[in-house]
């Protein structure tokens, strides 16, 4: 039972993860491929705090808002690249992040953060904790996506010249979805934290950043289900099959390689189709 | 009374070339005003300029006295500007009736926390069928932009405008591309949107089109006013001639 509360609680964080970068990439269409830094930067001030006796709960808002005044600074840029430069710079942000935390001694360096306490919780506790932050979280998704504020974001992400043109404030729909993107992958890192004990630099890099983002292109760009089941199988198969997780970033390139080529608006989509396809082919008999 | 549109001594470059050379123009509200010239007269250039897509060099713009120099392009949206563009720019995820509402709720749009809080848009739906009906795509109203052909798509984008509920409308080109009888039943369109009080501004090069419907004409060519007067004279003036159909020795050659 043990192993499967920690599958679970692992699931369930990258599920969290996984729509937290949905936030940004699906529903306001701006790539990032440095996610994994925000994921880091929660991960280390909960760590920190958490040496520091503080209790895990308390620990979540901070983590968050570390997290998102980095990801509202990430966001302004987006105002001045678009695009493939988008994607380039997000990835400058992520290696700086594990650039700027090896060097610094007061994070641990190299060796990172060790010993970090536990919340008390307990395994199924804190498998309850997680759980409960993942499904508030995608239910706010829901529920901005069938907003106002959901609909702007989609008109933004097919073509933001002609979102301004109906009067739409591009620059603050990009800056509120990289704060609330970004702070939700505070709190799945420190989150992340506190399931491993250990935080490290090498627990946040590109290969990272390039998990999250094809779990949400595989998943279906924008679509929460979609997302949210991607992300819990995908991170669990490396822990199923170890050789697996030796291919990691083989495997999830490819993926989101093949999933760009062949079918890119992800799992969803393709079910839409294949729904689609059916009830035609009931009707017609 | 203030002018609704006040242009003055717009100057706008692009390295060495004067895209729109010092002009001047004001309108006042309620007018349909032709915008003609030749290609390359710098027409959408100015209207890029109202709208807040390129930045003048030199001159002030306003809007009901208010300036609009420095405002973004969405500010001047929300100060009562709305523009139809002339290459068709549909969300192409959303319906015809969608595309719609998505203007219609400007209000709901203006900051991203505030349209967080507002859900439903049944309302606004619903008004964008009565909008889309107003320029013959009643019909259409539950059809994707992909499914459609361009004179629908022109219709698409003259309602969508016409959905900000704007003090003064800038309409790029809608004719272009439309065959003789659909550019005909545009042009009667937009007439009645005038009629019943809207102020425009019309780019256009089917001359036909324009001199039948708009009672004042403005012409540019190289950037610099030619003319800017009553349609009648306007059309008899020897800059616009020549600018249209050549110079007198041009034609005698």
């Amino acid at each position: 039972m043990a192993y499967e509360i920690s599958l679970a609680t692992a699931m369930g964080i990258s599920v969290l993860f996984a729509l937290s970068l949905n936030f940004i990439t699906g529903f306001c269409g701006q790539i990032s491929l440095g996610h994994a830094a925000f994921l880091g930067i929660g991960a280390y001030v909960s760590g920190m705090l958490l040496k520091a006796g503080w209790p895990l709960l308390a620990t979540l808002p901070f983590a968050a808002l570390a997290a998102g005044l980095v990801g509202i600074g990430v966001g302004l840029t987006s105002l001045r690249v678009r695009h493939d430069f988008l994607a380039i710079t997000t990835m400058g942000v992520g290696f700086l992040f594990v650039g700027i935390v090896r060097q610094q001694d007061a994070l641990g360096g190299e060796l990172g953060i060790s010993g970090i306490p536990s919340s008390g919780l307990g395994k199924p506790g804190f498998l309850v904790l997680v759980i409960v932050c993942a499904a508030l979280f995608a239910l706010f998704s829901l529920l901005v996506r069938r907003s106002w504020m959901g609909r702007a974001f989609d008109a933004i992400a097919e073509d933001e010249d002609t979102a301004r043109v109906l009067g739409i404030d591009v620059a603050g729909y990009k800056l509120a979805a990289f704060a609330i993107g970004t702070a939700v992958a505070g709190i799945a890192g420190a989150l992340y934290a506190q399931n491993i004990r250990f935080v490290g630099p090498d627990s946040f890099g590109f290969v990272e950043s390039v998990t999250v983002l094809s779990m949400v292109v595989v998943g279906g760009i924008g679509s929460i289900a979609g997302v949210a089941v991607t992300a819990a199988v995908l991170s669990a198969l490396p822990l199923w099959f170890q050789f697996i997780d030796d291919y990691k970033l083989l495997l999830y390139s490819a993926l989101l390689f093949a999933m760009m080529r062949f079918c890119p608006d992800g799992l969803a989509g393709l079910a839409r189709r294949l729904m689609r396809r059916t009830t035609q082919r009931g009707a017609r008999s | 009374m203030t002018a609704l549109l006040a242009i003055e001594d717009v100057t706008v470059r692009f390295g060495g070339v004067i895209a729109v050379d010092k002009v001047s123009l004001s309108l006042k509200d309620g007018e349909l005003l032709g915008f003609i010239g030749p290609n390359g007269a710098g027409k959408t250039t100015l209207l890029r300029a109202i709208i807040g897509m390129v930045n003048p060099q030199q001159g002030r713009i306003s809007l009901l006295g208010k300036p609009l120099d420095r405002l973004p392009v969405h500010q001047r949206i929300r100060a009562g500007l709305a523009l139809a563009q002339q290459i068709v720019k549909p969300f192409r995820s959303m319906t015809l009736a969608e595309n719609v509402a998505l203007a219609l709720g400007a209000h709901k749009t203006r900051s991203p926390w505030g349209a967080m809080a507002h859900r439903g848009n049944a309302q606004e739906l619903q008004a964008a069928r009565g909008l889309l009906a107003r320029v013959g795509l009643g019909d259409a109203a539950d059809r994707m932009p992909a499914e459609l052909p361009l004179g629908f798509l022109k219709r698409l984008e003259l309602a969508r405008a016409l959905a900000l509920d704007p003090k003064l409308l800038l309409l790029d080109e809608p004719l272009a591309g439309l065959n003789q009888a659909e550019a005909g039943a545009m042009a009667d369109t937009i007439a009645d949107i005038n009629r019943d009080g809207q102020s425009i501004v019309l780019i256009e090069h089917n001359l036909r089109e324009v001199t039948r419907i708009c009672p004042r004409l403005y012409v540019q060519d190289n950037g610099r006013k030619l003319a800017d007067g009553p349609t009648g004279e306007v059309m008899k003036d020897r800059h616009v001639l020549e600018a249209y159909l050549g110079s007198s020795t041009d034609a005698e050659a």
